[in-house]
């Protein structure tokens, strides 16, 4: 929901394997904001430097359950 | 004092918000309902949602405050339909302006620009008494610069409106100014134009606003300035610092051209992208000035501006935390390029996409 937010015009469905930047057309901006929404939605603490290996849609959701844990 | 600062997750705003923290003030701040809060979070001041396109948001979290610090404003993105952008920026102060008078807020201070100040009447730098530029009218940001000003100057609320120039510093999350810092450093600047430019300490820019909340005179304009020179010197600064070659130089309209034409492209594929080069940017370089600050010191006693080595130090180290610019020589790679460990730098990165966001 947060992405579609940010890309309006994405269409079709977004998986666990899709790149944020080169499918989604997510840029660093975009990402942080992405970042920024689900961190406080899960209410969890993060520094904005561990963010940078996150490339994939999966990645935000292994990134989260592991700071989750 | 009991202070808010409006837009309390952008470059200014979190910069003021941080610093009326560490002077002990009972600050908050405020933020969209969608932004990036990443950075802000950090700074241990409370952040209340409020919207410029929501009054009664503003007024709930002004309520109480005896000093708002207008940290926030419209930000023309798009230079294509300037009325449109006006509009929306009278609007949106007016807003700003109505909800401090519900709320009882003893004084606004304005975070204008130094994009309202013309060129010198008689000798090198220029002050708050020298007008705007006829010229800098055709430019969408200088006019929407301007028309936030005539709103809250023309307004019966007690006001101080200080005037910034380029603002480097901590906290830059959008590079503003910064911006031909970090695709600079990136080696992705392929050319730029040269002017004149001040440059002025984030830090100093905060010291500023806490200054006039307590000493400005009612309806005053302040130019806030730290150190004049060309582009060209800047970026020479950093081309030494980040061991990368100096672009070329290209003609002011060249690169209007340019920008315009980028932004053209991005508004058609309505996809939400951004320019590669901003018109805003271009604008501001061609029609900047050296400027004097002997207002603020007399009047506001701020001090002697922070030098700009000590800036560029602290700007460059934020940068580099963050990965915003590359953390070692041997970490500079492309967007395409082999990204071998976790310390390289962004390839898209919104300072290669967007020019300032200021």
């Amino acid at each position: 929901m947060i992405i579609r937010r940010l890309r309006p015009d994405l269409t079709g469905k977004i998986g666990d394997g899709d790149r944020l930047r080169d499918d989604l057309g997510l840029d660093s901006l975009h990402s942080m904001e992405l970042f920024s929404e689900v961190t406080e939605k899960y209410e969890v603490d993060i520094e904005v430097e561990h963010l940078q290996d996150v490339r994939t849609v999966g990645d935000v959701v292994s990134f989260l359950e592991t700071v989750l844990v | 004092m009991k202070a808010l600062v409006v837009g309390g997750t952008g470059f200014v705003g979190m910069n003021v918000a941080r610093s009326l923290a560490r002077a002990g003030h009972d600050v908050h701040a405020t933020r969209k309902e969608h932004t990036n809060t990443l950075f802000a979070r950090k700074l241990g001041v409370p952040l209340v949602r409020a919207d410029l396109d929501n009054e009664a948001s503003l007024v709930e979290a002004m309520r109480g405050r005896e000093v708002v610090f207008m940290c926030a404003g419209h930000y023309p993105r798009w230079s294509l339909d300037p009325e449109r952008e006006v509009d929306l920026a009278r609007g949106r102060i007016r807003r700003a302006l109505d909800a401090a008078r519900r709320a009882r807020v003893q004084r606004f201070v304005l975070t204008s620009s130094i994009a309202t100040v013309g060129p010198p009447r008689a000798g090198e730098r220029s002050d708050e008494d020298d007008p705007i530029d006829p010229r800098a009218l055709r430019s969408v940001y200088h006019r929407v610069k301007l028309a936030i000003e005539e709103e809250v100057l023309g307004d019966a609320l007690d006001a101080v409106v200080l005037l910034p120039t380029a603002i480097v510093g901590e906290l830059d999350v959008k590079a503003g100014t910064g911006f031909l810092i970090v695709a600079l450093a990136n080696n992705k600047l392929p050319f730029f134009v040269d002017g004149k430019v001040n440059v002025v300490d984030a830090d100093d820019v905060a010291r500023a606003h806490i200054l006039a909340a307590e000493r400005g005179r009612s309806h005053a304009r302040y130019v806030v300035a730290g150190h004049d020179m060309t582009v060209r010197q800047l970026l020479e600064r950093v081309a030494e610092r980040a061991s990368v070659p100096m672009p070329a130089a290209v003609p002011g309209w060249l690169a209007a051209f340019a920008a315009t034409f980028a932004e053209m492209r991005c508004a058609a594929a309505r996809d939400g992208g951004r320019p590669f080069l901003s018109r805003e940017l271009v604008d501001v370089v061609r029609l900047g000035q050296w400027v004097r600050g002997d207002l603020a010191a007399r009047e506001l006693g701020l001090p002697e501006p922070i030098p700009f080595e000590v800036t560029l130090h602290k700007a460059w180290s934020w940068y580099r935390r963050h990965r915003y610019i590359p953390s070692a020589e041997g970490d500079r790679h492309g967007p395409d390029s082999p990204r071998p460990n976790s310390t390289r730098p962004r390839g898209d990165h919104p300072a290669f996409a967007a020019g300032p966001h200021g």
